[in-house]
């Protein structure tokens, strides 16, 4: 090819080309056509039958008593908020000292708001009553009350308001559906209502984003076998089928979540277990 | 002279390996990094018990051969109809039952039949006659099709062509699976969208429903102001239906996903492995998660795609439709002074998050806030969404509505929230006071001076007078 007039003429028709041809027609791409098979729906066959399992009444049951101890130090945490400290709404939010509740230690280093739970329902086991009355998650000078709970799936929670400026309840959940709802200031009647559907697998977090320090923790549950250390570490879990059973030990301030994955327990019929759980400060993540 | 037989040498390689190179692609939907945190025996599975990813593709297929699990609320396209006459012979015949309602497709490809002796009998079609709806099928069947045998015409062919047009107008930016990490997300602020878990930003529904197919389709056919999600008005209406169906069908498969995930992750990621192995085995923990894989991980499947159904099925009810209990309040000064009050007070709260002017730099936009799945501090300050991208609060001097700027499309983001970001929902203000809310956000852009309500246009006035004295 002597002639660059020719040149052009074959580089132009080369690219001309190669562009009608395109990928589409060389077996890929996204031009292609894709199959499509169809799957029946299926799986209609649910074994309901967790509800005509054996009655718990004829199944022997123990209890499980125990309190969680933190060992290796014993960090005081500065309040979270001062009274009168210039915060948002500090009208409202600095009224009064608001403690820091991550970690709450008594003096014998007795841990609160500590979850101890089965991270599923034990076969045979009496099934969770979901109380028909709702639960009540309440506010006051920016602090969520409780702070840490329990709350079996199905029951309507509703959340109030004893604060004068607007909040909102943001949950992060990971298997139910999330709420962000804004919580109107003085709310006493619960105008925001929710249920959880399905259980947690770990405490989820609720925030006000609104004013970022306010949390607090809701584990769902599908079954009645968990508890939450009181304000002396202890706390008490009935009617548990005898047998081994793996309790899940899970606290805000530990590193992961976790203080114990697995606390094995053996359950004797008609009696009560005592466990006393060791919460190293080296797991401690402030 | 060389450098232009240079430009033919490099001409024909690229056409060479052009052909050579498109010849075996084959596209793949990427697993989620939640997918990825887990251990390769979660994500795989143990022996022939199938992990995460095999569960994914047994039901959603991959690009190049999509599944259609019947359960799930999607158009996947086709037209159902039924045999009227089979003529056997050199050129099959097979007339469908005419029905007054829905006319016979133009074109028809495919027809499978669905009941009678050859029901899953699938046969191509080598010429359709639309007025008459005769197709003669290209070879024989080996069992005769039967009068009153039921069929389907080109089943699955809205997938088909959702997934053609997707790949080329959406995929570059959405990604193949959806997941708003297409080759050009990283160059555009705010990201696309990632479907994975359902939640799109801008709907008309309350805010514990999904997003209603008329909603894909209005940011199909407007985009969205302010960002870099374009109208495609110019598409025809049967391609937009299949979009929207392709990206439903793209969001209940990440929501599949991440709802098989969470069943595992709490256990058998690949941090929680690190904890457990200073006190277990890893052959324990190995065998632990193939017990729950066999025992539990099936009902879990198939709960998992009942409640897509249903949360899909629910979002296009009525009763998820966001219906102001007020007609709106006709746009006045008065309206506005009042919106504004309710803007700033206490009540509301609005200037927290969206400044005292509007400019979208209240004092939430400067505080370090920690991720609350992972409890740990995002790398900057502000407000972020569940996708973990930074969070503005919308500056509404710009006039740049991104949910539309209608002013029930406002009343909407203020009502429901903006799902997935941190707008929460304002379910529980009256709506009246919503509405004034609204007049007043949407005079923002007007306003030549901070907290100066203007007056309304003369027009507006004359109007709101003209309909207070009937």
């Amino acid at each position: 090819m002597k002639s660059i007039r020719g040149q052009f003429i074959l580089v132009f028709s080369a690219m001309a080309l190669s562009a009608t041809v395109g990928c589409g027609s060389y077996g890929g791409g996204a031009g292609v056509v894709p199959e499509v098979t169809f799957i029946e729906a299926g799986g209609e066959d649910a074994e309901a039958a967790e509800a005509t399992s054996e009655s718990s009444a004829e199944l022997p049951t123990g209890s499980l008593k125990g309190k969680v101890t933190l060992s290796g130090g014993s960090p005081t945490l500065p309040l979270l908020i001062a009274k009168g400290s210039a915060v948002k709404d500090a009208e409202v939010c600095a009224a009064e000292d608001v403690p820091d509740e991550r970690l709450i230690v008594g003096p014998d280093g007795a841990v609160s708001n500590v979850f101890v739970y089965l991270s599923k329902a034990p076969k045979g086991a009496r099934p969770l009553e979901v109380p028909a009355e709702p639960f009540l998650f309440d506010q006051k000078t920016c602090k969520f009350i409780p702070h840490a709970v329990i709350i079996p799936v199905r029951q309507t929670v509703k959340v109030l308001s004893n604060d004068s400026v607007a909040h909102n309840t943001h949950t992060f959940p990971s298997k139910n559906a999330a709420i962000n709802s804004t919580v109107n200031p003085m709310d006493r009647d619960g105008l925001v209502s929710f249920a959880y559907t399905k259980a947690e697998a770990v405490p989820l977090a609720v925030k006000c984003d609104f004013h970022a320090w306010m949390n607090a923790w809701h584990l769902p549950l599908d079954h009645p076998f968990g508890a939450v250390s009181n304000a002396s570490g202890e706390f008490e879990i009935a009617n548990i089928p005898a047998g081994k059973h793996s309790f899940v030990v899970w606290h805000e301030a530990a590193n992961g979540g976790f203080v114990q994955r697995k606390l094995e327990v053996e359950i004797t019929a008609g009696e009560t277990a005592e466990v006393s759980i060791d919460y190293p400060a080296s797991l401690l993540k402030l | 002279m060389s450098r232009v037989s240079g430009l033919t040498t490099l001409s024909i390689a690229g056409l060479l390996l052009t052909a050579a190179g498109c010849s075996d692609f084959q596209s793949s939907f990427a697993p989620s990094k939640r997918t990825l945190a887990l251990i390769p025996e979660a994500q795989s599975g143990v022996g022939t018990t199938p992990g995460v990813t095999p569960l994914v593709d047994e039901k959603f297929g991959n690009p190049q051969h999509l599944k259609a699990w019947k359960k799930l609320p999607v158009e996947w396209g086709g037209v159902t109809s039924s045999v009227a006459e089979y003529v056997a012979g050199d050129k099959p015949v097979i007339r469908l039952t005419a029905d007054e309602t829905t006319p016979f497709p133009v074109r028809a490809g495919r027809l499978v039949l669905t009941s009678g002796d050859g029901a899953g009998k699938s046969y191509e079609i080598s010429d359709w006659n639309a007025e008459k709806g005769e197709a003669t099928l290209a070879s024989a069947p080996e069992v005769a099709p039967a009068a009153g045998d039921n069929c389907t015409l080109d089943p699955g062919n809205l997938l088909q062509s959702g997934r053609v047009l997707y790949m080329r107008h959406c995929s570059h930016c959405h990604g193949t699976a959806g997941d708003g990490n297409g080759p050009t997300a990283q160059y555009l602020y705010p990201r696309p969208r990632d479907y994975r878990n359902g939640i799109f930003k801008f709907t008309s529904t309350i805010d514990s429903s999904r997003a209603t197919r008329d909603d894909l389709l209005r940011v199909l056919k407007y985009g969205i102001p302010g960002t870099y999600m374009p109208s495609f008005l110019l598409m025809k209406d049967e391609e937009l239906e299949a979009l929207v169906e392709y990206v439903r069908f793209l969001a209940m498969r990440g929501e599949y996903e991440q709802k098989l995930v969470s069943e595992l992750a709490a256990d058998f990621s690949s941090k929680a492995l690190e904890t457990r192995l200073q006190s277990e085995s890893r052959q324990d923990i190995v065998q632990e998660l193939a017990d729950f894989l066999k025992d539990d991980m099936p009902e879990t499947a198939e709960t998992a795609g009942d409640e897509l159904a249903e949360t899909w099925t629910t979002a296009e009810a009525e009763e998820s439709k966001v219906v102001p209990s007020v007609p709106r309040v006709p746009d006045s000064p008065e309206s506005r002074r009042r919106g504004r009050e309710l803007y700033l007070g206490k009540a509301l709260n609005c200037a927290n998050c969206h400044g005292i002017d509007g400019a979208g730099n209240g004092p939430q936009t400067i505080a370090f806030e920690k991720n609350p799945l992972t409890d740990e501090l995002y790398p900057e300050a502000g407000l972020h969404d569940i996708w973990g991208n930074l969070n503005q609060p919308r500056n509404l001097q710009t006039g740049i509505f991104r949910g539309g700027r209608r002013p029930i499309d406002v009343f909407n983001r203020i009502y429901a929230g903006i799902k997935g970001s941190s707008m929460p929902a304002f379910k529980n203000t009256p709506h009246e006071d919503i509405w004034h809310v609204v007049n007043y956000v949407l005079s923002l852009q007007f306003e030549s001076e901070t907290g100066a309500v203007g007056e309304a246009p003369a027009e507006t006035v004359a109007a709101a007078a003209a309909d207070s004295q009937n």
